[in-house]
């Protein structure tokens, strides 16, 4: 059991990716803007954080730069969703830090797996 | 007697030509209601496009013909590799960027090679449309669909032209080195040609203001309304040219520009009319003015189309000393067009182009700006003369200063209801609140800056004229 | 006297203006205060949704949401659902009535609304959708809905034979444009006999090379004799038809005969030509390919030479595949 942020600003599929993690008994918080992720990362103190790309007030990137540069949270595993498949996206997400990207539009159970393995391999 | 002649004569001619003035002006505006009137008819009959025929594009990517991006870069050192990064992650089946290093003085070109790890690549130019040197040519080790030229300085029309000789594809998509291109702008602008039978040659699509819009990466990231009145008057001034000029002139088969920020265009047409021409400074609408001639002359059946969503946002000069400069080029450019191309003007066998188009462009751009000068003159000269009621002077103004609000607010509202691109109410207020104010001031120093491409028209005409007897030609 | 009448005609425009922006701002004000309360019922309605999905217990199932923002709500989730889940999610959305709302809204007046209409129905892809879909297709009054429709039936695959869909949409009467060939391509894997069969008619050289470039996307090997055959006719659309039809179909056996098309008099073929070889793979190609380099024609040499790249870094395929069509 886990707990982990979901930062995105969709809320379907925020809902629909804490339904599926709380049925694999995690304990889910949730963000709608960049700002928000970062406040509940600090408060709430995830073991794991999914973070979207485009998101508003404080995009994605930054978010998980932030992110890294506090020592709090500097080990976080982190997965990022990006929009695009551009290569930018995806390179600058993991030289970010980012532990594991996703484009959209992915089905969720392939990024259960990814969670998984994350958890797994930080503990 | 005499004297009282004379002011007979001169209170008529002072008349006569505010009465003049009143007709050109209600001419204008009578265009613009028609227009406004037509593309809200257009919007309400449109069909959104949907995911599906992404999907389509998607399953079927061989039926999308490739596109060449082409982008002219001088000077660009700072931000070309994010904006190239962002023009190779554009949504499209296949596509080549095909950036053009104009001499820039920074190093733009090392920037790219470094960016995209180029190398020297021989690759051959297909039609050699540009006036000025190639140095050299790259393409990445890593972009199989990169491709950079690089090239001595010219204008913008001769980097374009440079990149469209080396494009290899049945579509050329010309745009500026700063234009930040919608993820699926392309996929937009090309679909015209999925239901095309052959007789597509060029498309056009609709550009909005970035300034006060959070750009990173070469990608717009949030989109905002500027809190400087001069980026806002821009901003309704593009929402009348764009959600009602050009689409009511699409529909109607008379479009006469695609601006240079994002045009779409059939590569072999680009070649055969020679691409831009460099001795202009309105090189886009020349374009299109001269496809519309050429083809008509070679008796061809073709369609210039105009889709209405959002391709491009472009960065717009965000203050009057960069308003001056672009304002009295575009008039110049357009009385450049209209010099070199009036044998079309009321020409029938120019059909709708010759008849229509043209001598519209002439009440906007030659008999326009005079007129409304001349209003603002002999109106008060009139008063001053007792011969026009003040009341009566207050009310036209009032009439006008109504109509072109009303025009602006009736092209935000369709923008509001189709395209939904204004991030908040508030946003909204401020560009309806620009709407009207721009009419007391802005409207104004905009005809000066008009006058001045005027002058700088009627100067040039002259120089160009001088230019073979001192021997000047251009090495070819 | 008259100046004051249009100071009064300017000023009632002028109020009538005013009210007018006034509106639609506060449409837009209200639906941005709107938008909160609609993300907390989205939110809702995703969680019961995939509760009922997943067959567990939902206290919320009989709450009051409206059918459009239920709509927009399944829409979405259908495209985050896959296999069985998805199945029993369009399940659920038929149940709560949404697919009857959606229904309607496929007979409004206005054309852009039908289409809206067109795409859900194709989601739902159940019998009852299938068969209003299959009704806009043969009867609506607009050519773009009809055409629309034709495409979800493809994706559910429950488009007409092919003859049925040609008379539809008028297809023989006209010129073919490029939507035609994706919606031969999209009903080739279900009719491909048929399809064979239409090439017996007494149709245009335009039209054949319709359906040979759709036979291609069939998967049914027994085109291949149809194929090899057009790859030998007198007109040169239908031979390169038949050139993009083998590359697509990727199967080893038309080697010898796509080869043959290398030395085509047409320079469009040998182009098609050359690229089917850079697709399959042709390594044996290569000699023939090369002599394509002093080809005549410029495109000609372009594509040998993009073709011998990709046959020799067989790993360029992916991305530059296409690139010169």
């Amino acid at each position: 059991m886990a707990k982990i942020l979901i930062a995105d600003d969709d809320v379907i599929l925020t809902e629909m990716l804490r339904f599926r993690l709380e049925g694999a008994r995690h304990e889910v918080i949730t963000a709608a803007d960049g700002l928000e992720a970062l406040d509940k990362a600090k408060e709430g103190r995830p073991d794991l954080i999914i973070l979207d790309s485009m998101m508003p007030v404080i995009a994605g990137p930054e978010v998980l730069a932030r992110l890294r540069a506090n020592p709090q949270s500097a080990a976080t595993p982190v997965v990022m969703l990006t929009a695009r498949n551009g290569e930018g996206d995806i390179v600058a997400a993991l030289r970010g830090g980012a532990n594991e990207y996703l484009t959209k539009p992915f089905i969720p159970q392939e990024l259960m797996v990814r969670i998984e393995k994350l958890l797994l391999s930080s503990l | 007697m005499t004297l009282n002649e004379l002011q007979i004569a001169s209170a008529n001619a002072i008349l006569f030509l505010a009465f003049g003035c009143f007709l050109v002006v209600a001419a204008r505006n009578g265009i613009s209601l028609l227009q406004l009137l037509l593309a809200a008819w257009v919007f309400a009959t449109r069909t959104k496009p949907g995911r599906s025929s992404i999907e389509l594009w998607r399953r079927y990517g061989d039926l999308a013909l490739p596109v060449s991006v082409i982008a002219p870069a001088f000077n660009e050192e700072l931000s070309i590799v994010e904006s190239v990064k962002s023009l190779l992650s554009l949504e499209y089946p296949h596509h080549e960027v095909i950036v053009v290093n104009d001499g820039s003085k920074d190093d733009t070109l090392g920037a790219l090679i470094r960016g995209f790890d180029m190398e020297p690549h021989e690759r051959m130019q297909i039609a050699a449309l540009q006036k000025t040197q190639i140095r050299g040519t790259y393409r990445s080790r890593r972009y199989p669909n990169l491709f950079v030229v690089d090239k001595e300085n010219g204008r913008k029309a001769d980097a374009a032209n440079a990149g469209i000789g080396f494009a290899r594809t049945p579509l050329v998509c010309v745009i500026d080195a700063d234009s930040i291109i919608e993820t699926d702008g392309l996929l937009r602008a090309a679909e015209p040609f999925m239901h095309d039978d052959g007789r597509l040659v060029a498309v056009g699509g609709t550009i909005r203001i970035a300034n006060g819009c959070e750009i990173e990466g070469g990608a717009l990231r949030r989109i905002g309304v500027d809190t400087k009145l001069v980026p806002r008057f821009q901003i309704v001034e593009y929402l009348r040219a764009f959600l009602s000029s050009r689409v009511a002139n699409a529909h109607t088969d008379t479009l006469l520009l695609i601006s240079g920020a994002f045009g779409m265009f059939r590569r072999d047409v680009l070649i055969e009319i020679g691409g831009y021409r460099h001795d202009t400074v309105g090189e886009d609408l020349e374009l299109v003015v001269r496809i519309h001639r050429y083809m008509r002359e070679q008796k061809r059946e073709y369609a210039i189309k105009f889709v209405p969503d959002i391709v491009c946002w472009t960065e717009a000069p965000a203050n009057l000393a960069g308003l001056k400069g672009q304002r009295s080029r575009w008039q110049q450019g357009a009385l450049e067009t209209l010099q070199r191309h009036r044998r079309m003007i009321f020409n029938p066998r120019y059909g709708r182009i010759g008849m229509i188009a043209m001598p519209q462009l002439i009440l906007e751009d030659v008999i326009g700006p005079p007129a409304e000068v001349i209003g603002y003159l002999v109106i008060p000269a009139a008063i001053a003369l007792g011969i026009l009621d003040p009341m009566m002077a207050l009310a036209f103004l009032g009439v006008t200063v109504l109509f072109g609000t009303g025009l602006s607010l009736g092209s935000l509202a369709l923008e509001e209801v189709q395209l939904r691109r204004t991030p908040t109410a508030r946003d909204l207020y401020r560009i309806g609140e620009a709407a009207l104010l721009e009419n007391f001031g802005f409207r104004q120093m905009n005809l000066i800056y008009r006058l001045r491409g005027i002058r700088s028209f009627l100067r040039s005409d002259t120089k160009w004229e001088a230019v073979p007897r001192i021997g000047f030609n251009q090495p070819s | 006297m008259s100046a004051l009448l249009v100071f009064i005609v300017s000023a009632a425009a002028a109020l009538v203006m005013v009210m007018l922006f006034g509106i639609l701002l506060l449409r837009r004000w209200y639906q941005e205060r709107c938008r909160q309360g609609d993300r907390a019922n989205l939110a809702a309605i995703t969680r019961s949704y995939m509760r009922r999905v997943a067959g567990q217990i939902d206290e919320d199932a009989s709450a009051k949401w409206s059918d459009d923002l239920r709509l927009a709500a399944v829409s979405h989730i259908h495209l985050l659902l896959r296999g069985g889940e998805r199945h029993r999610l369009m399940q659920m959305a038929e149940l709560d009535g949404l697919l009857r709302a959606t229904l309607a809204k496929s007979h409004s007046w206005r054309t852009a609304r039908r289409i809206d209409a067109i795409r859900l129905l194709q989601q739902f892809g159940s019998e009852a959708c299938i068969a209003r879909l299959r009704e806009i297709f043969s009867r609506d009054r607009s050519m773009a809905a009809r055409l629309e429709a034709a495409f979800a039936l493809a994706a559910v695959h429950a488009l007409p034979p092919p003859r049925e869909t040609i008379r539809l949409l008028g297809i023989f009467e006209r010129k073919v444009n490029r939507l035609d060939r994706a919606l031969f391509r999209a009903s080739a894997p279900d009719y491909p006999e048929q399809m064979a069969l239409l090439l017996d008619d007494p149709i245009s050289n335009e039209h054949r090379a319709l359906i040979i470039d759709a036979l291609g996307w069939s998967g049914d090997a027994n085109a291949l004799p149809l194929l090899e055959a057009a790859s030998r006719s007198e007109y040169p659309e239908i031979r390169s038809a038949a050139l993009q039809a083998a590359a697509q179909l990727a199967l080893p056996s038309v080697e010898p005969w796509v080869m043959e098309r290398l030395q085509d008099p047409v320079d469009f073929v040998r182009l098609q030509a050359a690229n089917c070889c850079a697709s399959l793979g042709l390594n044996d190609a290569i000699p023939a390919l090369h002599l394509l380099l002093e080809d005549e024609s410029l495109w000609v040499r372009l594509r040998a030479e993009h073709a011998l790249e990709v046959l020799q870094y067989q790993w360029l395929n992916l991305d530059a595949k296409g690139l010169l069509a």
